[in-house]
């Protein structure tokens, strides 16, 4: 009988290399917004890791949306539910760093300003999530036929 | 708590086979036969076929619970 390796410890091992990347990846985040917001480095200092995370956080994205696994699993009402939290969530992050590291974050003109900055943030992660469900749903349902 | 599958260890006594001996014929570790018997391993249905070939059983025969 031909040999199959064993699930059990591949499995294992792909959950223990799984939590290893998120560890790594939370980590590169915070390294790449301690750089950025604390030290106030220049984008050329930190531009390595920026590239990485950015090229990381699109495989992830196109790989969910190309697999067919971009919040297909859920159902409609949970989809729009998850859409608009994450995004709110996204939204809220952006607003509170801008509010830290803006100089006399309260003036009318800045706060204004960060408001429309946020919305922005907002309306385009909204934005962005339709065009990749729906491709991913079409994908997702490709073999079914 | 886990539920024992005393279907498999009665099957592979009666075919006076080890534990390592039928890990070697199915392609794992004898650890994981261990925990399917124990009850604590949840094996895959291609796991289940091979270790049901081996045994000369059905999956009904070792898998279902009544």
């Amino acid at each position: 009988m031909k040999k199959n390796q064993d699930e059990r410890i591949i499995a294992g091992k792909r959950k223990i290399n799984s939590t290893a990347f998120q560890i790594i990846f939370i980590g590169l985040w915070a390294i790449l917004w301690y750089r950025q917001f604390v030290l106030e480095q220049d984008v050329s200092e930190y531009g390595d890791i920026l590239i990485l995370v950015i090229g990381i956080s699109l495989y992830i994205s196109l790989s969910n949306v190309m697999n067919g696994f971009f919040l297909t699993y859920r159902k409609k009402r949970e989809k729009k539910w998850s859409m608009v939290t994450v995004a709110l969530i996204g939204s809220a992050v952006a607003f509170v760093i801008q509010l830290l590291f803006t100089e006399d974050p309260f003036t009318k003109g800045n706060l204004l300003s960060i408001l429309v900055n946020t919305t922005i943030f907002f309306a385009v992660w909204m934005i962005i999530q339709f065009p990749m469900i729906r491709y991913s749903e079409k994908l997702s349902n490709k073999d079914l036929d | 708590m886990a539920i024992k599958n005393k279907k498999i260890k009665i099957a592979r006594i009666e075919k006076d086979m080890t534990q390592e001996e039928l890990a070697n014929i199915v392609g794992v570790t004898r650890q994981t036969i261990g925990l399917i018997e124990a009850g604590k391993y949840n094996p895959s249905l291609k796991l289940c076929i091979a270790i049901c070939k081996a045994l000369n059983k059905t999956l009904d025969d070792l898998f279902w619970e009544e």
